[in-house]
């Protein structure tokens, strides 16, 4: 008799063979980028730290899949373990300006007419900066690292967020039921986990899934500018600053992890898209 | 007929402003061709705004470059580091090292027809004192000068220093009658902003409204007319190694001053195209604080010399355009003393670092990462170290934020990896600044070395006339330097130039680097 497990992977398997093709392939390399991020240094044939000098910039091979770089260290060694800097960092900056969005959404929908006034004209103010330029700032200041740089975008994008689930969670807010529990004199701590959240949850999951996307091509950006992963670390943007010099001698050291930041970022944004048009959010195009 | 004298009105001025349109797209492509006229041209590329013509700011390599074509010196260096003539043809150092004298030639004229005399080398080191900007920092002892007769100057000193000398190489002697009929409120810089008032091979005819290119013509009076120099000279600014290659390689410029390692490989086996690489006056060093911290043992300092994979370095980040060091200062200065070049050696490194007492050793460097060389050889060193088993944390700094930190040996870092170079090969300049306890009290010294025998030979060369004598003592110095191991000298660097094929002569220039414009040559076919 299968087990329990079994029965929901089949069932989970069973779910993606009815999707599109289109669906597959989207779905399909978002698990490939994690499984590949979670388990990168592992799966790297070589020390993507080690400088093998004498072996600098070797094009593309049977030894060296993706090239070396100026160091000579393996160019595919470095993707991997660059993924779990990359795409960790992501899921770590959207998570937070993901609670603080929360927080302060939260914060607006019940604590009363001037605390939302002040809150959401907060929010406002937050979406008029330009978010890079404030993250530029924010990193630049903390001191350029990858800690910086989660700090600084955690810090900068929760705008965003707030605005997203205070325009759900007021939806919420005006239907008849939740006056009548109010009336009812339920408590708001239960109303907010029993009714609130879980209604503003599809969008904020759809919308925090296209952020994963937006963030790796931000972070690399960060640390393409100089503020973010510092040497030797492989983070793609860093990988991109190194590479940058040598694009027309040594073309592979730019286009690999280029390409890898594209395909992750596209993935990640589709894989949102996805889940917008199964909920319902969106009419599905012609696509 | 109306409509038909209309028309060709109309049509007429159609190829007029076609004609213009297309006049004006020629000009703007190619100034070269337009300038032609029989005359020959050769247009060099420079990386950067070409801010001033103001020789003040000479300290600034793009501003001594165009200087060099415009003006002259009292003396320079020829390429062996010796001091040789220029509008000086004699200078006498006095015994107690307080005074210059020099004797003028009489044959130079500047650009407006008038001769040279003592009062413009009076009035251009005066002038620079009293403006203490820019080149006046190299005139430290500089007390005054006197004009004894019309082709005899004196320069006096505020304390004896023989480093008088390289300092005049970099100041360029102005027309002072002519300077001073436009001195305006602020003593002539905003007319030599834009002006100039030399006796230099070329003068100036112009520039674009936006500095982006300067062009001069060749000076029929010239003191030191020689055959070959171009009849026109354009500066033209051109940032980037990929754009001079491409321009290079189009023809649209002549000489490439700043081209990458990698890049002029591609020039060095075709036809009509030289590279030349002058002797290096600087490269790439990382000094330790030997006053504070674990790089003030030793033992520590030798085994991270050792780490370092210079030939690496040499072969791969610098590609060709640089080369391996055998002291502290670069081979264009003179006086330096015969040792190995830097090799690594693993097993001495491990052996030095277990001498040494350090485990687990973590250290950090500072390094500008603005610059793609500087990065690449702080990765290698970083790793390299990983290997001997210390974690080297890069923190990237910026350059006035390192001078910030030269302020005492407390806040020096452990490590900092810096470009250094000097402005003129006179051994005691670098010396002076980089190894004296005197730099420590200035807030200048990159190792906040103390060494009484060191600081004495340094001071004692300084203030030696006789050139020999001299040149032993900083010899010694280094010696000392290099066996108290206070920095790991990476590489020197060799900055190549490019020339395409209607250049028939270039040099790097150690003095007014990467090239004098004066020295330029035409091809001979």
């Amino acid at each position: 008799m299968p087990s329990a497990a079994f029965v929901h992977l089949a069932g989970v398997f069973r779910s993606f063979m009815r999707m599109g093709i289109f669906d597959r392939i989207v779905l399909g390399t978002v698990v490939v980028v994690i499984v590949l991020a979670l388990f990168g240094p592992l799966l790297a044939p070589y020390d993507s730290l080690r400088s093998d000098i004498v072996n600098a910039f070797q094009p593309p091979s049977a030894a060296h899949w993706f090239g070396t770089d100026q160091q000579g260290r393996d160019v595919l060694s470095r993707l991997l373990v660059g993924g779990q800097i990359s795409l960790l960092s992501s899921v770590a900056i959207v998570a937070l300006f993901a609670l603080i969005g929360v927080i302060v959404a939260t914060t607006a929908t019940l604590g009363g007419r001037w605390v939302d006034q002040v809150l959401m004209r907060a929010v406002d103010v937050g979406l008029a900066l330009p978010g890079m330029v404030l993250a530029l700032g924010l990193a630049a200041a903390l001191g350029p690292s990858v800690q910086s740089a989660i700090i600084a975008l955690g810090l900068s994008g929760w705008p965003a967020t707030a605005r997203l689930l205070r325009t759900a969670m007021a939806e919420t807010m005006a239907q008849p039921y939740i006056e009548g529990a109010k009336v009812l004199g339920v408590p708001k701590a239960r109303l907010l986990l029993r009714h609130i959240w879980p209604n503003a949850k599809d969008v904020l999951v759809v919308q925090w899934t296209m952020d994963v996307g937006v963030t790796i091509v931000v972070l690399a950006s960060l640390s393409f500018l100089g503020v973010g992963a510092q040497p030797p670390t492989p983070e793609w943007g860093a990988m991109l600053t190194e590479a940058s010099g040598q694009i027309g001698t040594a073309w592979w050291t730019f286009a690999a992890p280029a390409a890898t930041i594209t395909v992750t970022a596209f993935a990640f944004g589709l894989l949102g898209e996805m889940l917008q048009m199964r909920d319902g959010q969106v009419e599905e195009g012609p696509l | 007929m109306m409509r038909t004298g209309r028309t060709n009105f109309m049509q007429s001025r159609k190829a007029l402003a076609a004609f213009v349109l297309l006049g004006e797209l020629a000009l703007a492509a190619c100034p070269t061709a337009v300038l032609a006229q029989g005359k020959s041209i050769l247009v060099v590329g420079q990386t950067g705004p070409l801010d001033t013509l103001d020789p003040l700011h000479a300290d600034v390599s793009r501003t001594d470059n165009l200087n060099s074509g415009l003006y002259n010196t009292l003396i320079t260096y020829d390429q062996d580091g010796r001091v040789v003539p220029q509008l000086a043809s004699e200078w006498t150092l006095s015994p107690d090292v307080t005074s210059i004298d020099f004797t003028l030639r009489t044959d130079v004229k500047f650009h407006d027809g008038s001769p040279l005399t003592a009062d413009d080398v009076v009035y251009t080191l005066e002038r620079t004192k009293r403006l203490g900007q820019g080149v006046s920092s190299m005139l430290g002892n500089y007390k005054s000068a006197t004009a004894i007769d019309a082709h005899h100057v004196r320069v006096d000193m505020t304390a004896p220093s023989t480093l008088m000398l390289g300092a005049l190489t970099k100041i360029y002697i102005l027309n002072s009658k002519l300077v001073q009929q436009n001195v305006g409120s602020d003593d002539g810089q905003a007319w030599l902003h834009s002006n100039e008032a030399g006796s230099g091979a070329y003068r100036f005819e112009v520039a674009q409204p936006d500095t982006t290119n300067v062009r001069m013509a060749l000076f029929d009076d010239y003191w030191a007319p020689e055959a070959g120099r171009a009849d026109i000279i354009i500066v033209k600014r051109m940032d980037g190694s990929a754009t001079q290659s491409s321009a290079l390689r189009a023809g649209s410029i002549d000489v490439a001053t700043e081209i990458s390692p990698r890049d002029v490989l591609s020039f060095q086996d075709q036809a009509g195209f030289t590279v030349a690489r002058g002797k290096s006056s600087g490269g790439t060093y990382v000094y330790f604080n030997v006053d504070h911290g674990p790089t003030a043992n030793v033992d520590l300092r030798r085994a991270l010399q050792y780490a370092y994979d210079y030939q690496g370095d040499i072969d791969h980040i610098q590609v060709g355009s640089g080369s391996l060091t055998d002291g502290p200062l670069p081979p264009s200065t003179a006086c330096r003393p015969t040792g190995e070049t830097a090799k690594q050696d693993i097993a001495k490194a491990k052996e030095l670092l277990a001498a040494s007492g350090f485990q687990n050793l973590q250290l950090t460097m500072t390094y500008d990462p603005s610059f793609a060389t500087m990065n690449a050889q702080a990765v290698l060193l970083q790793s390299n170290l990983r290997d001997i088993g210390i974690d080297l944390t890069l923190k990237p700094t910026t350059f006035p934020e390192y001078l910030a930190m030269l302020k005492s040996p407390e806040t020096l870092p452990e490590m900092a990896l810096v470009i250094d170079y000097t402005q003129y090969p006179d051994p005691g300049t670098m010396l002076s600044v980089n190894y004296t306890t005197a730099a420590i009290k200035q807030g200048a010294s990159k190792t906040a070395y103390s060494n009484s025998e060191v600081d004495s030979l340094i001071a004692g060369a300084i203030t030696n006339p006789d050139p020999e004598v001299r040149c032993d003592m900083y010899t010694k110095a280094q010696e000392h330097i290099r066996d108290d191991a206070l920095s790991i000298n990476l590489s020197y660097s060799s900055p190549p130039i490019v020339s395409g094929p209607k250049v028939g002569g270039i040099a790097y220039d150690i003095v007014h680097g990467p090239i004098d414009l004066s020295d330029l040559r035409l091809a001979s076919n």
